[in-house]
């Protein structure tokens, strides 16, 4: 098993102020990864077919979007590539238990409240065992993902 | 002595002729032997002076042989002595030779042989008159001479005499003839019972023979059914008085009369005997009687000691089952059962040994025939006239129906005093205004009187009614008599322990033919605990008719039996109608179901009926004043003791205000549901999408406030801006929601102009279509009534939309309205992008966009509010596909005038 060092998040919501902050908000905490921000899917499927990444992608959906929700989203994503190539889930300003029950009936490998700060990878580590948040010496972290 | 033996004598005698010839010569000497046909036989002495030489014929016939003068005395003479085997003495006279000549005649019966012969001696002895030897034996001259003046007077006399003798014996020969021509036998006897006539009819009937001699009366033979003659007149002269003898045989039926003569000096000196022949009447009675013995419904029979049937009527044939006569001669017992053979026939014998007649006994019989009866049986023994045995008439009377009437009357009877004894209810009799009433044992027990009296004064019923419901008790009789009421009164009547009690008197006057009142016959009941349990009744009717019209339930009663409906009161204010509107029946009663329900109605009961269960349905009743009324019913069958149902109660409740009230309650319920999600939605929706502003300018302010991180100054200013347009877009949202909520506030409604609102909108828009270079179209729009702002609000977040995403060089929007048969279909399309077709639905969710905020500005209420000004008017909205290109959204409203909140 080799660690590879997570390089990007796809970032998919309707809101350019939440991209705008949290690129702020991950360099605030010093956390190494850099947002990858798509408010139409089209887009979404080009750029992970043109991805090279030999480690599987991360990608958060917001859940409210105006034409097509998060859910629906992974579940069309899941729809054409497998859990090896990309790993999706929801990160969402709600907090309503059916909301994440859905989420995951749509395939969602996580659930995450947003801001995307620390506590949120905090929480992807807890959900997925796989990712590991990894600092070195100069206070910047990285996320590892085992593969 | 010698006169009176001297028969004897002569019998004695005749046997020796000399004996013969001596005792003539001491009788006579001169007379003359006749025979019983009056021929004589042979004369003795001189006879000369009597008999006729002048003419001798020959013959020996006395009438011939005597002179003429003789001839009538002698032949009387031999009659007599023929008849009565007596002497006789008589006197005759030679009317020719002189006619102071007179001689004695003697006739004496002479039976020369005994049982020969009857003959008759006549002996002629010369007349002496006294006067003559008186005047020879007296010498006095005087004296001669004054007896011959007594004689002379004598003769004279006698002469006169003679002249009526004369006259008498021309009458007596008169009455010979008379009596000669007469039919009627008739007999006449002197004092010694010896006959001196007798008619031509009796000497046949009594066989009196042709002798010239007429016989005693004891020698007459009575043909049978007779008395014996000589009895019978003995009899009469004995007791001085006519007697009457009933005769009857078979050729004769009448009555012998025995009529005694009586003398100057009422000694009886003869009697006359007569037979009335009634023969002819006794036929016809006969014939008359046969026939009404004939046609008599009873069987008559008559029978002998065997049993034997002797005679019968056709009743008797038809009775045993035979064809007419066929009983006669056939034995009476063959014809019973076997079982009372014995009986009937010792009951025959019985009365037939007795002799007593047996009348009118009632008994059970059984014929052969397989006939049970009852008879009412009368057995007469009749001594036939002319038959040693006695005969037994037996009538049979069929009684078998009046017996079965009175066995049904006795039945009847019995039943009536159970039911009296079982009931308390005792009869009463008063004849019209009589003192007396009769008391039956039910009412003389109910007041304690005796026993065994039947009859009781009137005041003594009057001491047992109570004195305050005396008056009413008397003023039912008298409506009673006067206008035919019901006498039908409760009243309070005294015990035989001196205790009130309640009782019922029911009675019924009877009026005679001619109107007037004969009696009353009526009852009395004891009542107390039936009055008791009505007075309980009462209270639990009221009670239950208090609940009734409280709680609105009405109670209905069908007997299946009788086919009656009842209705309580409440069930006619469910119908709307008054108990003197309608009288409850099922045949009716069923019609005011609606007609729809009626089938179902009817299957429930009926299945209800068959199984005896419980049954309940909902239906529409018709009411008088209310059209349908809607009804909860429930109901039970009810069964008498066989099992069989036979009464349905039901309950019937008008639930149509419960109904209404209900249907509004699930209107509000729905509404309040809806409201409450809409309110959950708005909550939540309101919670994301009013937080996601507040978080960003949050999380904004911190990047910038936080010391320890620099965000630079480009991305200061970006920061500062981004806050600015969230805080915007955070004002719009409220202000989205506030007009979203004013739609449910009260608000001035009237008739709102809609080409006036789009003329206004169209003002007020100016800029952005200006801007845009659209255009608006809009024909002219309906008057609707509502609030104005409403519809100010509604064009305005349609149009807006179309414009705000429209991205064509010149936006059109058009307006359009038609009339539907409920109002008005209201339609806003335009030429833009159009909505998917799978997000049509969703776009009037609450904060629902479809476009990117970076793209089009929004809130996401726009359309919700639409829709909610639309449902406020009871109309729907939908977004279809536009003719134009782009949406179209088509609204209902409907053209009442609906309030607004």
């Amino acid at each position: 098993m080799a660690n590879n060092y997570v390089e990007e998040i796809i970032f998919v919501d309707d809101s350019d102020d939440e991209a705008f902050v949290t690129e702020l908000l991950l360099r605030k905490e010093k956390i190494n990864i850099n947002i990858k921000h798509f408010t139409d899917y089209q887009r979404v499927i080009e750029h992970i077919d043109n991805s090279a990444s030999n480690v599987p992608i991360l990608a958060a959906f917001d859940l409210n979007m105006p034409v097509q929700k998060g859910t629906e989203l992974i579940s069309q994503l899941y729809q054409e590539y497998d859990s090896s190539k990309i790993i999706a889930g929801i990160f969402s300003g709600s907090e309503d238990p059916k909301d994440r029950k859905d989420a995951f009936e749509a395939g969602a490998k996580f659930f995450i409240q947003k801001p995307m700060d620390t506590q949120f990878f905090i929480t992807l580590m807890a959900t997925l065992p796989q990712f590991e948040l990894e600092s070195d010496p100069s206070g910047w972290s990285k996320l590892l993902i085992k593969c | 002595m010698a006169d009176d033996c001297s028969l004897w004598f002569i019998v004695k005698t005749i046997k020796n002729p000399q004996w013969f010839d001596a005792l003539i010569k001491t009788l006579g000497p001169n007379a003359i032997l006749i025979n019983s046909d009056l021929q004589v036989c042979q004369v003795y002495g001189d006879v000369s002076h009597y008999v006729e030489t002048s003419a001798d014929t020959g013959s020996t016939d006395l009438s011939f042989v005597l002179k003429s003068t003789f001839k009538q005395d002698v032949e009387f003479a031999v009659q007599v002595a023929h008849r009565t085997n007596q002497k006789f003495v008589g006197v005759t006279r030679n009317n020719t030779i002189n006619h102071s000549q007179k001689f004695k005649i003697v006739a004496y019966p002479l039976q020369i042989d005994p049982g020969g012969e009857m003959t008759t001696l006549i002996v002629f002895e010369e007349w002496t008159d006294e006067a003559a030897i008186v005047e020879q034996n007296d010498g006095s001259t005087a004296a001669i001479d004054a007896l011959k003046a007594q004689v002379n007077a004598l003769r004279a006399e006698n002469d006169k005499l003679e002249i009526n003798s004369q006259q008498l014996r021309e009458t007596n020969q008169n009455l010979n003839g008379i009596l000669d021509n007469i039919t009627l036998p008739l007999i006449v006897v002197d004092r010694s019972l010896n006959i001196t006539y007798s008619s031509s009819a009796a000497i046949t009937l009594f066989q009196i023979g042709n002798e010239k001699a007429l016989p005693h009366i004891s020698s007459c033979l009575s043909p049978e059914g007779f008395p014996d003659l000589s009895d019978c007149v003995q009899m009469a002269v004995a007791n001085q008085s006519v007697i009457s003898h009933p005769v009857s045989n078979d050729k004769f039926h009448g009555s012998l009369q025995v009529v005694p003569h009586f003398s100057t000096s009422d000694e009886v000196i003869s009697a006359t005997i007569v037979l009335n022949d009634n023969t002819q009447d006794v036929l016809n009675a006969r014939d008359e009687l046969q026939l009404i013995f004939d046609n008599l419904p009873e069987a008559i029979l008559a029978i002998d000691n065997t049993g034997k049937i002797v005679k019968s009527n056709a009743a008797t044939d038809r009775f045993f089952g035979l064809s007419k006569g066929e009983s006669e001669g056939k034995n009476k017992y063959d014809f019973f059962h076997e079982s009372i053979r014995e009986r009937i026939k010792k009951s025959d014998i019985d009365c037939l040994e007795t002799g007593k007649p047996e009348i009118d006994k009632v008994e059970q019989i059984e014929c052969v025939n397989q006939k049970e009866i009852w008879a009412r049986v009368s057995r007469i023994p009749v001594l036939q006239p002319y038959q040693e045995d006695a005969l037994l008439y037996i009538v049979i009377n069929d009684i078998t129906e009046e017996q079965k009437a009175i066995e049904s009357l006795k039945q009847s009877e019995r039943r009536l005093n159970v039911a009296m004894r079982v009931t308390s209810i005792g009869i009463w009799e008063r004849e019209f205004e009589a003192d007396e009433v009769f008391w039956s044992e039910g009412i003389r027990k109910l007041a304690g009187m005796e026993k065994d009296k039947t009859l009781f004064g009137f005041d003594e019923f009057k001491s047992h009614v109570h004195p305050d419901d005396w008056a009413k008790v008397e003023l039912v009789r008298k409506n009673h008599i006067e206008k035919g009421d019901p006498y039908l009164v409760q009243y309070r009547f005294r015990n035989g322990d001196g205790d009130y009690v309640w009782v019922e008197t029911s009675a019924q006057a009877e009026w005679d033919d001619q109107g007037s009142i004969v009696r009353f016959t009526g009852t009395i009941s004891d009542i107390t605990k039936r009055r008791a349990d009505i007075v309980d009744l009462h209270a639990l009717n009221s009670q239950l008719n208090l609940a009734s019209d409280m709680s609105g339930v009405g109670y209905w009663d069908v007997n299946l039996a009788e086919g009656t409906l009842f209705w309580s009161e409440q069930m006619y204010k469910i119908h709307g109608l008054s108990p003197e509107e309608y009288s409850p029946e099922v045949k009716t009663a069923v019609g005011f179901y609606h007609p729809d329900d009626l089938p179902k109605v009817e299957m429930l009961i009926a299945n209800a009926i068959k199984s005896c269960t419980d049954f309940s349905f909902q239906a529409r009743l018709k009411n008088n004043h209310q059209g349908y009324r809607i009804i909860n019913a429930t109901g039970k069958p009810y069964r008498d003791e066989s099992g069989r149902v036979t009464n349905i109660f039901g309950v019937f409740q008008d639930v149509t205000e419960v109904q209404l009230q209900q249907k509004q309650l699930k209107l509000t319920h729905d509404e309040l549901t809806r409201s409450n999600e809409e309110l959950s939605r708005f909550s939540y929706v309101c919670s994301h999408d009013m937080k996601e502003p507040v978080r960003m300018i949050e999380m904004m302010s911190s990047l910038l406030t936080n010391p320890n991180f620099d965000v630079g100054d480009v991305k200061r200013k970006e920061l500062l801006e981004r806050i600015g347009s969230n805080t915007i877009r955070l004002r719009a949202i409220i202000d989205n929601l506030l007009a979203f909520s004013r739609i449910d506030a009260k608000v001035e409604v009237g008739t709102v102009n809609l080409s006036e609102v789009l003329d206004d909108i169209q003002q007020t828009m100016l800029p952005h279509f200006q801007a845009q270079n659209a255009s608006i179209e809009f024909a002219q729009l309906p008057k609707i009534w509502g609030a104005k702002i409403h519809f100010t609000q509604l064009f305005q977040n349609l149009i807006g939309n179309s414009l705000k995403f429209n991205d064509k060089d010149k936006p059109i929007v058009r307006v359009a309205a038609q009339k539907t048969t409920s109002g008005w279909l209201i339609s806003v399309e335009d030429n833009g992008p159009g909505v998917p077709k799978d997000a049509r639905s969703k776009v009037f969710e609450l904060f629902s966009r479809l476009k990117r905020r970076d793209e089009v500005e929004g809130t996401g209420l726009g359309l919700s509010i639409v829709q909610k000004i639309v449902t406020q008017y009871n109309g729907e909205i939908k977004c279809e596909e536009s003719a134009l290109g782009g949406a179209k959204f088509e609204f209902s409203i409907s053209d009442t005038r609906l309030m607004n909140g």
